[in-house]
């Protein structure tokens, strides 16, 4: 501090008191399981896995710096690659908007005063605590062409039935369908941005005259786009990296013919069946360099779109 | 600790004493998960640590039954199974972190001994006097590598066909007379084939998977891996022409038709096709007569040898046999102990191994014992009874062994890729084979090159 700026009482010179060494320590040790497993269990791998992309690492022999080799083989050599990147942005082109459109539509309902309001965000919320895998085998289930639920509902409507994980055409749609059954996160943060938005802004429109899509068009959408913008990069970055579903659904072999084989199942194959531990980590580290750059866009395109409450705009 | 609200709390701990506290007991807690530091404080004891696979159902922990009889007769030695479901990851991290089981199930010895993740077991097998001709030589070869035999072959999957004998009647077939060429079977198969009045196929006869291709492709008498020159075959004409046979059939059938029928329950489910009378033909392991006999226990079927392309006693020699192996890992800590075990499981006891855990043996001289082991406990009226000397059969013919190389996993995934390329017509055989030929050659020849 420049003590000749400050007031015309000196202000003693800023030292640790011996409570204030103590409470930093108290401090240190609550958040030190935290710090401890995000060392050890995030921070540890994640730059393990990168020294690893410069290796011919196959877990059982030690590895052999092999320098950028694993980076140019991914896109010289691997017949997939190309395959898996295009399966994965169709998948995300697909589900991001989906996600963002019905989650923000099933909110939107859920916010109105209805009676058994509280039973409906429950059961709407309950799909989304099923642990992934089980939601993988019993949607491969209730998809199943021949004796599957979905399908007899087809026939009941007199509509054909869909070869849903069969059908190359059909898989990736039916992939986004699971997903949408999931998306109860999504709708829980979006009924809390749409809690926030002020009464008094809506009263004023309803004064004016507005219609009720006058008023979501020009209130509601405005006053939660931070909280859509949220959503929007969260859902990139998870669909981007979707693998679990897919990996069930095909039994892991990326089918039918190849329809499912995404950039992370691609990863898995290569690290866990190939023993290619150090041409995987290299995949992965491109996928993280990816995501970070569309990122990077999504944020700085935000101020052309997000409006925030504080702003004057 | 601010002494002065002494009287309004509770005795509190001081930070030291927590964090003393917390370390013992974290450490104890890590003792209490390491059973094997109580047993080496044990004098003269052995502990051997099994990783196998977990084969689902009925199926799993059944090798326990021969691990118990060991230590029985070797009251010093305990045996710690795992049945893992994801045994090779499992293997795989253990084996980097320094901790490797004494004995490892292994469907991809090759791969793993060109790493030296295995000891090799020809000095043992040397002094015990067992040679190639006494195991199942599908097995031995897929194990071997540099000469030097890796793992040992622990059970072989001996697959026949099963046919529906109730079937063959309806369609006009003689039960007693199964297919013994492939030309046979697929005119059996086409005349089995029903369709109702829409066009959907009600009765079918055979449904190809892409597990099968690699035995079509040795019985069309082709070759999937040249291991003298380290050549990738793929592209050989006689698993191309293999590849448009099952094209055809199903061309036959109807793309849309084979599919919807492929999704019906399997023959271990209940309400299965084969049960229901919708499926003719089908190929698996002789351990398919428990299913059989839960879910379809008034079925009349039959087994016979897998259908060979002219027929001739010859040509059985193309048999492909896979099966499961057991190695021991280079770092394992009692190797000698864990050669015993082996060797008293797989080899000198073989044939009761495979009646106890529904495994067929794949030490040949086992085989007859087995025979009469199995009989027994199937019983005189079980309808497998008089069909287990196929099954044996099989083991004293078959030759061919799952390609031998470093890149079996991913030669694997390419053949099913392309099975599924052309069974929906993306792909010609020739096509599909030869994408499958260029692709495992490359990554062969980098693998070969880098370690």
């Amino acid at each position: 501090m420049d003590q000749a700026k400050s007031f015309s009482t000196p202000v003693p010179r800023r030292r640790w008191s011996s409570t204030a060494i103590r409470n930093n320590l108290n401090g240190w040790l609550f958040v030190s399981p935290w710090v401890i497993g995000f060392l050890v269990l995030t921070l540890y791998p994640s730059l393990s896995s990168l020294y690893y992309s410069f290796t011919n690492y196959n877990i059982i022999q030690p590895a052999q710096w092999v320098g950028l080799e694993n980076y140019r083989l991914i896109f010289t050599s691997d017949p997939l690659f190309l395959t898996a990147v295009r399966n994965t942005i169709f998948y995300v082109l697909l589900h991001v908007p989906l996600t963002i459109i019905v989650s923000l539509g099933i909110a939107m309902l859920l916010n109105i005063n209805l009676r058994g309001q509280a039973l409906y965000r429950t059961l709407i919320f309950l799909p989304s605590v099923v642990p992934e895998i089980v939601v993988g085998l019993l949607w491969s289930w209730m998809l199943n062409p021949q004796f599957g639920v979905s399908n007899i509902i087809l026939k009941a409507l007199g509509l054909p039935s869909i070869g849903w994980l069969t059908d190359p055409s059909w898989s990736k749609p039916a992939l986004v369908m699971i997903g949408l059954w999931g998306v109860g996160n999504s709708i829980v943060i979006y009924l809390a941005a749409l809690q926030d938005v002020p009464e008094h802004l809506y009263e004023a429109a309803s004064i004016d005259g507005a219609s009720v899509w006058a008023k979501t068009r020009y209130i509601t959408l405005p006053m939660i786009t931070p909280t859509i913008l949220f959503n929007l990069i969260l859902g990139i970055i998870y669909g981007i990296q979707t693998f679990t579903n897919a990996f069930i659904i095909s039994k892991g072999t990326g089918g039918p013919v190849d329809s499912t084989t995404f950039y992370g199942l691609l990863i898995y194959r290569n690290a866990f069946s190939y023993l290619k531990m150090g041409y995987a980590s290299a995949m992965a580290w491109l996928l993280f360099v990816v995501i970070l750059i569309i990122t990077l866009v999504v944020f700085k395109t935000s101020g052309r779109w997000v409006f925030y409450s504080g702003d004057t705009k | 600790m601010n002494k002065n609200l002494s009287f309004a709390a509770p005795s509190m701990l001081s930070r030291r004493q927590f964090l003393q506290g917390s370390a013992v007991l974290a450490t104890l807690a890590g003792m209490g998960f390491n059973p094997g530091v109580l047993r080496l404080l044990a004098q003269d004891q052995v502990a051997l640590s099994l990783l196998s696979g977990d084969w689902g159902g009925n199926y799993n922990e059944l090798l326990k039954k021969i691990g118990d009889l060991y230590s029985t007769e070797n009251p010093n030695i305990t045996i710690d199974w795992d049945f893992s479901p994801t045994q090779h990851d499992e293997l795989l991290t253990r084996i980097a972190g320094g901790t490797p089981p004494d004995l490892a199930l292994t469907y991809e010895p090759n791969t793993l001994a060109r790493l030296g993740a295995f000891v090799s077991l020809t000095p043992y097998l040397e002094a015990a006097g067992l040679k190639r001709e006494n195991f199942v030589t599908a097995l031995w070869d897929e194990a071997t590598y540099d000469g030097q035999l890796y793992a040992l072959p622990g059970g072989a999957d001996y697959i026949a066909l099963f046919y529906s004998k109730d079937m063959y009647r309806a369609a006009g077939l003689d039960p007693e007379k199964p297919p013994t060429t492939v030309a046979q079977f697929d005119e059996y198969n086409r005349t089995l084939t029903e369709r109702d009045a829409s066009g959907n196929v009600t009765r079918v006869g055979y449904l190809p998977i892409a597990g099968h291709l690699l035995q079509w492709g040795f019985v069309f008498g082709g070759n999937w891996y040249d291991v003298e020159n380290q050549r990738v075959t793929a592209n050989d004409p006689a698993i191309v022409a293999a590849l448009q046979w099952l094209y055809e059939y199903v061309q036959f059938l109807g793309y849309d038709q084979y599919i919807a029928l492929t999704q019906l329950p399997g023959v271990f489910e209940p309400g299965n096709s084969f049960a229901t009378g919708i499926l003719g033909h089908f190929f698996e392991g002789f351990w398919t007569y428990e299913p059989l006999d839960n879910h379809a226990p008034d079925l009349d079927y039959g087994v016979a040898l897998w259908p060979t392309l002219n027929g001739t006693e010859a040509e059985k020699a193309n048999y492909q046999t896979g099966g499961w192996l057991f190695g021991i890992p280079s770092a394992a800590p009692n190797p000698d102990a864990a050669w015993e075990f082996m060797k008293y499981a797989f080899v000198d006891n073989a044939a009761k191994m495979g009646v106890d855990t529904v495994n067929g043996p794949a030490y040949l001289p086992a085989l007859p014992d087995w025979e009469t082991g199995l009989a027994e406990v199937l019983g005189a009226d079980n309808r497998l009874n008089p069909y287990i000397n196929v099954f044996a059969e099989i083991g004293a013919t078959a030759t061919k062994s799952r390609p031998a190389m470093p890149v079996s996993a991913y030669y694997s995934d390419e053949r099913t890729r392309a099975f599924e390329a052309v069974l929906i017509g993306e792909k010609t055989a020739q096509q599909a084979l030869d994408e499958v030929t260029q692709n495992v050659q490359a990554e062969l020849d980098r693998t070969l090159a880098s370690t």
